[in-house]
């Protein structure tokens, strides 16, 4: 029997709470992260509703000393839920007992430093000869979150740092089996990190409509909370968020012999690409992307208890993602539980993916389905999305799904860990 | 340079950008590199914070010259009043 990839621990950073823990309640209890922001002011952002992390990051009352002085708070979500997951596995207590130099990193961002960058061009404009700090370049760099995750975890195996867009953090887990699986690691630290509230992202973004904007017939204008709702009649949009989602992945053997808690199997991924659009996807080369991973997990569909979906609440994307699903599944994505925690959370761009794969380690080992909240039915998308309660449910197998734009897609499937 | 303000504020802004301990005493007679032991990045990044809390430019060219907080303070000094005049 081939040796399992496993995760062994997991963390988040997300606008629901600064760890795992408090994103997970907050799932379970329905609640919206989502609010306006006094930091995205109407004369720079044209959209101020945001899912954003508080008290976090440089200069925050929390800030990690170890990073104080990179100004790119995706490096310090990085760092957040990397030692959140390195001490869920256990690992930070077992030193000695494993080789750090077979340790990989992967971290994915869409955006990396962009933040500090803006930050730092209107300081620029005002300096002169003087005008770039001295940590604007490395903090810049979207593989410094896994270089510094390396550095102060202590581990010197291959680190990637995938930019794959709202995919990114989903292909750095798959990045990470696949070093497992070539045996060049014995355990790898994977995800994604973002936070890109920079006004020519989130204008960037605006202007392509892809965000739930300023209008005052739109539910959001009463209730921030209500802006993201993935699978509704009146979804409009994506509402960005910040935060960073983690795993530990290790070989079963590795674990077993260490005496790690298996907390899920990975038991399969694919990676592929629509090679269709800029920004559009092609909902034939997602199913086929689900396809594949079911295929290589040796799961058949109709044994797949839970879909989490990308569900980013943008019209196409649902609607497209639904067909998908409908293609795969086939009679049994009518059976299928489907939920996208992008209604609580926002879209936290490359790292949404890495997020909902560590929140997929908690369900299946809670044993609960996180809802979409705020869902109002569509007609045209007639599954269960597991609408606006959390849902006790016997998880065996369980897919999480994403897609960036350039076109670039990944499906993970996750099983139970105590089996 | 006598302004004690600008000597509290100046090595306040000293502190924070080359993250001194509170216990390190820092004063005119203190030199950045050899007593506060800041390396390269950080005397970059001390400068640009000095430029950006008293609003002015400080040329590449000066920076070998300002090797002690006093030299800092009478830079500073005499950009201000060169600006005023």
């Amino acid at each position: 029997m081939t040796d399992r990839i496993v995760v062994v621990g997991h963390g988040a950073v997300t606008c629901l709470g600064r760890d795992m823990a408090a994103t997970w309640e907050g799932l379970i209890a329905g609640r919206s992260g989502i609010g306006r922001h006094a930091s995205l002011p109407a004369d720079s952002y044209l959209v101020d509703l945001a899912g954003m992390v508080k008290d976090f990051g440089p200069g925050s009352s929390t800030e990690d000393p170890a990073v104080s002085r990179l100004g790119a708070r995706s490096i310090h979500m990085a760092m957040a839920s990397s030692r959140e997951a390195w001490a869920d596995a256990g690992l930070d207590r077992l030193a000695g007992r494993f080789d750090p130099d077979r340790v990989a990193v992967a971290i994915g961002s869409a955006f990396g430093g962009m933040d500090l960058y803006e930050a730092e061009q209107i300081k620029s404009s005002k300096r002169k000869s003087l005008s770039a700090s001295p940590y604007l370049v490395p903090g810049l760099l979207i593989n410094q979150m896994a270089g510094q995750v390396a550095q102060h975890l202590g581990v010197f195996g291959p680190s990637v740092a995938p930019a794959n867009a709202c995919a990114s953090g989903g292909h750095a887990i798959a990045m990470g089996g696949m070093f497992l699986r070539s045996g060049e690691a014995d355990f790898a630290v994977c995800g994604g990190a973002e936070s890109a509230f920079t006004p020519m992202i989130v204008n960037g973004f605006a202007t392509m409509k892809a965000l739930v904007g300023r209008r005052p017939e739109d539910r959001s204008a009463a209730d921030p909370g209500q802006a993201s709702r993935p699978f509704s009649v009146d979804r409009a949009g994506f509402v960005m968020a910040e935060g960073a989602g983690m795993v530990v992945l290790a070989r079963e053997s590795t674990a077993r012999e260490l005496g790690l808690p298996v907390q899920a199997i990975l038991a399969g991924w694919a990676l592929n690409s629509d090679g269709y659009h800029m920004a559009m996807p092609d909902g034939s080369k997602i199913a086929k992307c689900l396809a594949t991973a079911l295929e290589r997990s040796g799961a058949r569909p109709e044994r797949v208890d839970y879909y989490n979906a990308h569900g980013t609440s943008t019209p196409v994307n649902d609607r497209v993602e639904t067909r998908a699903v409908k293609d795969v599944f086939g009679d049994h994505a009518h059976k299928l539980a489907i939920s996208s925690i992008k209604g609580a959370l926002g879209h936290g761009l490359g790292a949404a993916s890495a997020i909902e794969a560590a929140v997929c380690v908690r369900a299946l080992r809670e044993q609960v389905i996180p809802p979409t909240i705020n869902h109002r039915p569509d007609p045209e998308l007639d599954l269960d999305y597991v609408p606006d309660h959390a849902r006790p449910s016997d998880l065996e197998t369980v897919m999480s799904a994403s897609f960036g734009f350039g076109g670039t897609n990944n499906a993970l499937i996750l099983t139970r860990g105590d089996r | 340079m006598n302004d004690p303000n600008l000597m509290t504020q100046l090595c306040a802004t000293v502190r924070k950008a080359g993250r001194i301990p509170r216990e390190v005493p820092i004063s005119a007679e203190t030199c950045l590199v050899e007593d506060l032991r800041i390396d390269s990045l950080d005397l970059f990044a001390v400068l640009i914070a000095v430029q950006d809390r008293f609003d002015l430019v400080i040329d590449v060219e000066d920076m070998p010259d300002l090797n002690r907080v006093g030299d800092l303070a009478a830079y500073v000094a005499s950009r201000r009043s060169a600006a005023a005049a």
